[in-house]
């Protein structure tokens, strides 16, 4: 199958996604470009998580189209995602007790492919990892399960990068880190895309972004010429000053 | 006969410890599978001692009607049983599993009711054996220093739960599939979202269950008799040796085996009724233990619970003795 490199990588189109009675996603639709960073912006609720667990196949959606580098994928389970070339870092990490930080790591190459040589480039790109691989995984500090999570995601080789959440309950130099790696994968030609809180911080390392507020984007637009109180209007709703 | 080397009041406790601790590798196999099935996919297999009977009539079949040598059959029939484990999972216990807690239970008891009926329909309810089909090994032993006597069958045994836990073991930590495993037994969603396939994993743990069942069976069958209805015996002391091992522990299994295999010996020594009592009253002292000890870190440990449970009932007191008077 060949691939038209100037079509968006990944194009979700009016996506729908109900808890229950709750409406998590009202007819979302973003695109993420090859070698882009992406930031999807809200405040608690928004509906930004629930977007990236029906992008990855966790949360089944009831309307809505997903295509990946021109392809439909929905409906295809988290593991058909990671086989595909979607990589997922978990809001809250998950890294698993019972295995030590190397482990987790290798969990990554679980769907298949490459393995030594992979773990060797996140030993690379996180060399203190390296120092600690036999060590429990959650007996690590917060940046460094942080750095397994990204670390374990990129295992699988993947195309597109989808974070939930990295910079929570990290120090800024953490974080500043691990948005610098964010950069230098997208160098490298992945995309990525980023789901923060931190509205500044995302907005610094994306070149576009959306803005969600109760399941719909209600701003979006290129990072670098975002409106201040534009996004504070999307991200809250209403009037503030 | 006791020697010098052992005093003669000592030997036949020697005898019991040796006996119970090569008995014991017989229920590391069979439990190993269990604890596994408990442990990673969360399911308890009640079905699990008549899958390792049906193992073992597929191997006297195998070597008894057809003539082929007993470690071909062993090759032919453990893919065979890990393939129904697999099979088993996919068809039967996800569906089972999502029919809430109660469910699961009644399958496997159905399955169990089932798989005894079929096989008693198939091989009749006559007892069988794989004894003479290894000739000497079913009986010959080893006399060591003092007249402590060996089996070579038990040692046998015992030497592949070594090997089979020993490679689950290396499996488990250094293979993607014992990773995947690994991650599913710990938090099955978060697995998921690693994007590990946990239900691949759930029915690849549910196949080598089965598979180290239906080889324990065989073991059985080569020990002693069996007939269509000697697995639910085998479930239990399978139960008994994954509790006191600790559940989801694979090492643990083979201790929580040895421990049993003991236990039985030396009540052995009493009487036969004594032996199969003193295993379960093992397993009822460590299983108490256990709650024990979870309910004191629950209430910030012993000391704190025996303190906390002291004033509670001294309350208690004082209110009665209020009332009467």
């Amino acid at each position: 199958m060949t691939t038209d490199a100037s079509r968006p990588l990944l194009e979700v189109s009016d996506l729908h996604l109900r808890y229950g009675g709750l409406r998590a996603l009202d007819g979302v639709s973003l695109t993420v470009n090859r070698r882009e960073t992406v930031a999807v912006l809200g405040a608690n609720g928004a509906g930004k998580s629930s977007l990236i667990k029906a992008i990855y196949g966790v949360e089944p959606f009831s309307a809505g189209q997903i295509l990946f580098d021109g392809v439909a994928v929905s409906g295809r389970s988290p593991n058909q995602m990671a086989r595909a070339g979607i990589g997922l870092v978990p809001e809250g990490r998950k890294i698993f007790p019972s295995l030590s930080v190397e482990e987790n790591i290798r969990l990554g190459a679980a769907i298949g492919g490459h393995d030594s040589a992979d773990v060797d480039r996140v030993f690379e790109i996180f060399p203190e990892l390296k120092e600690r691989r036999h060590v429990q995984g959650t007996l690590v500090s917060g940046g460094q399960q942080q750095m397994i999570a990204i670390g374990r995601a990129l295992m699988a080789r993947p195309r597109l990068l989808l974070c939930d959440e990295i910079s929570l309950g990290l120090a800024p130099t953490v974080v500043d880190r691990l948005y610098d790696v964010i950069g230098d994968l997208v160098a490298e030609g992945m995309a990525v895309l980023i789901v923060e809180q931190e509205t500044n911080r995302a907005l610094k390392s994306s070149e576009r972004y959306y803005c969600l507020l109760e399941g719909r984007v209600t701003a979006q637009g290129r990072s670098a010429e975002a409106d201040q109180d534009e996004i504070t209007r999307a991200y809250f709703g209403g009037d503030h000053d | 006969m006791p020697d010098a080397f052992l005093p003669e009041l000592l030997q036949p406790l020697v005898q019991a410890l040796v006996q119970g601790t090569l008995l014991g590798g017989y229920y590391a196999i069979m439990a190993v599978g269990l604890s596994l099935m408990v442990g990673v996919v969360r399911f308890i297999n009640l079905a699990h001692g008549d899958m390792a009977v049906l193992g073992a009539l597929l191997v006297i079949t195998l070597t008894q009607g057809l003539g082929l040598p007993i470690f071909a059959a062993i090759l032919i029939m453990l893919p065979v049983m890990a393939l129904a484990g697999y099979g088993m999972h996919a068809l039967l216990f996800e569906r089972a599993m999502r029919g809430g807690f109660l469910l699961p239970i009644l399958v496997t008891i159905g399955l169990g009711a089932a798989l005894q009926n079929s096989m008693f329909g198939l091989w009749g309810s006559n007892t069988r054996s794989l004894g003479a089909d290894i000739g000497a090994l079913s009986w010959a032993s080893w006399t060591l220093p003092g007249g402590v006597l060996v089996g070579q069958l038990p040692v046998l045994v015992c030497l592949c739960a070594v090997l089979v836990i020993g490679s689950l073991h290396l499996v488990l930590r250094h293979t993607r599939l014992g990773r995947a495993i690994k991650a599913t037994s710990t938090d099955a969603e978060a697995a998921e979202l690693c994007g590990v396939d946990a239900r691949r994993a759930r029915r690849a743990a549910s196949a080598i269950a089965v598979g180290l069942a239906a080889l324990a069976g065989v073991f059985l069958a080569m020990r002693g008799q069996i007939t269509p209805y000697s697995g639910p015996a085998q479930l239990i002391f399978a139960f008994e040796a994954v509790v006191i091992g600790g559940l989801g522990s694979v090492w643990g299994t083979l201790v929580g085996g040895i421990v049993l295999g003991i236990s039985q010996s030396l009540g052995g020594l009493v009487s036969n009724q004594a032996s199969l009592l003193t295993g379960h009253l093992v397993f009822l002292a460590v299983l108490l233990l256990r709650l024990f000890r979870e309910w004191t870190a629950a209430h910030g440990g012993w000391r704190a619970s025996v303190r906390a449970w002291t004033t509670l009932h001294r309350g208690r007191f004082a209110r009665r003795k209020g009332e009467k008077a």
